[in-house]
């Protein structure tokens, strides 16, 4: 019987590679608003640093911080797609829940996977050419260190530990659609907030000292902070594999816990009707 | 093979007072409201049965559907499916693969993807092997006709292609039970008829048991050689359709527009009360008699006699005139 545990999820996986196809001009209109931002970072700390006479801020010179700023911006395109928030907090809003019972697959696996074919999509349509071309103008044109392969492949590593991350907040939040439909709001509300605690709008160096060993050790810090820093280089393999473990075990702790709420869930469902 | 015992399903929902101190009030109290969707239903369903199972609009049809899918579990009694529970989550595991669901109102297909993208998606999900579901394929291709929209996005579908697409998708899996919740709601009278006769297909070809709630009584009368009936979450009738209508009699109305007028109490006597005459507002006449007690031509020849018909229409009872009747008085 147990031949293929994943046979039955690869489906989601397919579909949700396939929306995204499917909605490749929505996606661009998402990635131009992502370049937009990178472009206004760009020249608000350009104007920053002029004012600071082009000496290193919190450890990071202007070149180094928009390598930050890029890579983090990049890597939250693939790592943060929320996928699972959307389609739970559909799901729950118009009363799908139901139907899905009615079917031989667990939701919550049938959202992660959703989330991991979103996730290979945005990161071989838009990640992987972004990221060669940031690369190019970063070691060619400015003469920037290539990062290491081995950081790189820890940077993978992190990421997916942050894909997991952001899934399991995605699927937790997603339960507030049982109390409101302004899914949307709140969305929004959430992609700031999070940007701000993973260190993903500015580093955790620009923090308080207090705040940045907090903060690092939060599970926000595993969606941009940790794969970033590991990637370019500024944590050293000790602390490396100290965030990397830190973001690891969030993951596992906060999947569980949505793997909680997604039985508290349909048993709210069984007895309360979709 | 299906067995609903005495159960009831409850809803408890908090109690709300009206008006802005009403809505502080919800907030400290704990009032609840009990509806009672289904309070005490059994009835069994055998294999390879169609069963329609009707009433109005908040009898507790769909509740019971969800119940017997597993997607809502009982307040009390039990559902026994095979002699499993569907709605405990050990049981329900083996149950899901035997069962087909659809929704009329909702979709299981894949919204933005084409349709053939959710087929595969069911394979997958139901582990089908391929040769299997080839052959499946082919049947459901054959029966409703998928091939010209197989490549098209399902949210382009009109309602009865994606109709014919969701009962395919329900069927990928040849499930022995078919559930299907208001399968023709919105259809056009020709994709109606389509439908019906695929299911029928489907229950002659596969042996597959189907239970189908549905407001329109043509379906039924297609359909279904049994029905069940509830009203307000308690059954009124289970039986065949012969025997209901045997116990309402085989009415039929002739509706006559004359010229002249027709002496009401002289006929209901010629007739010995045995048929009933009433004066419409629009000028016809409704004369009702029981077609196995008197005969036609009697009824027509004093028609003929007494009146200078304009114009004449004869109705039979209908299963919906029968459950109009059994819904206004709430008992059969």
């Amino acid at each position: 019987m147990r031949k293929n545990p994943f046979r039955k999820y690869r489906g989601f996986f397919k579909g949700e590679f396939l929306n995204l196809l499917a909605f490749r001009f929505e996606i661009l209109i998402w990635a131009l608003q992502g370049f937009l931002n990178i472009g206004v970072m760009v020249f608000l700390w350009l104007a920053i640093y002029k004012e600071n006479g082009g000496a290193s801020i919190n450890g990071f010179t202007y070149l180094q911080m928009i390598t930050y700023l890029v890579m983090s911006a990049l890597t939250s395109q693939w790592v943060t797609n929320g996928v699972s928030f959307h389609e739970v907090g559909r799901d729950i809003s118009q009363g799908n829940i139901a139907v899905s019972l009615t079917k031989p697959v667990s939701y919550r696996g049938k959202s992660f996977f959703s989330t991991l074919g979103g996730m290979v999509g945005n990161f071989i349509l838009f990640f992987l050419p972004a990221f060669l071309v940031a690369e190019a103008i970063f070691t060619f044109g400015l003469g920037l260190p290539f990062p290491q392969w081995s950081n790189l492949l820890l940077y993978l590593v992190a990421g997916l530990a942050g894909v997991v991350i952001s899934d399991s907040f995605d699927f937790l939040l997603a339960q507030l659609g049982f109390v409101t439909n302004s899914l949307f709001g709140i969305m929004l509300i959430k992609n700031a907030i999070f940007s701000f605690l993973s260190g993903g709008l500015i580093p955790f160096t620009f923090f308080p000292a207090w705040a940045q060993s907090f903060l690092s050790y939060l599970p926000f810090s595993g969606l941009a902070s940790t794969p970033v820093n590991i990637l370019l280089g500024r944590y050293d393999l000790v602390s490396s594999f100290i965030y990397l473990g830190v973001a690891v075990g969030w993951a596992i702790a906060l999947y569980l816990a949505s793997v909680f709420a997604n039985r508290q869930m349909i048993k709210h469902v069984e007895s309360a009707g979709g | 093979m299906i067995e609903v015992k005495n159960v009831c399903k409850y809803f408890y929902r908090p109690y709300r007072e009206p008006g802005l101190k009403g809505a502080f009030k919800t907030l400290f109290t704990h009032k609840k409201i009990v509806t009672k969707a289904v309070d005490g239903i059994s009835f069994r369903v055998d294999e390879g049965e169609i069963v329609g199972y009707i009433g109005s609009n908040g009898a507790g049809k769909s509740t019971t559907i969800k119940m017997m899918t597993g997607i809502l579990t009982p307040t009390s009694g039990e559902i026994l499916f095979d002699g499993k529970k569907p709605y405990d989550h050990r049981d329900r595991r083996a149950i899901l693969k035997d069962i087909g669901v659809v929704f009329g109102q909702r979709t299981q297909l894949w919204w933005d993807l084409p349709l053939r993208d959710s087929f595969d998606l069911y394979r997958d999900i139901y582990e089908i092997p391929e040769d299997e579901y080839q052959k499946r394929l082919k049947y459901l291709n054959d029966l409703l006709n998928l091939e010209p929209i197989m490549m098209s996005q399902v949210r382009n579908l009109s309602l009865g292609q994606r109709m014919r697409a969701d009962l395919a998708a329900a069927m990928v899996h040849n499930p022995k039970v078919l559930f299907l919740d208001e399968p023709t709601i919105g259809l056009d009278v020709l994709v109606k008829e389509k439908i019906t006769e695929a299911i029928k297909q489907i229950n002659r070809d596969c042996k597959t048991t189907i239970i189908l709630t549905t407001h329109d009584m043509k379906d039924i009368q297609n359909l279904c050689k049994r029905i069940v009936i509830i009203d307000e979450g308690h059954l009124l009738y289970d039986g065949t359709l012969k025997d209901i209508k045997k116990r309402f009699g085989d009415i039929r109305h002739i509706f006559v527009l004359a010229k002249n007028e027709l002496d009401i109490g002289t006929m209901k006597a010629e007739f010995k009360d045995g048929l009933d005459v009433q004066k419409g507002e629009d000028g016809y006449l409704e004369v009702s008699y029981d077609a196995d007690s008197l005969e036609a031509e009697e009824v027509y020849k004093y028609l003929l006699s007494h009146l200078e018909i304009k114009d004449l229409k004869v109705d039979e009872t209908t299963l919906s005139s029968i459950v109009r009747k059994i819904y206004e008085e709430k008992s059969i």
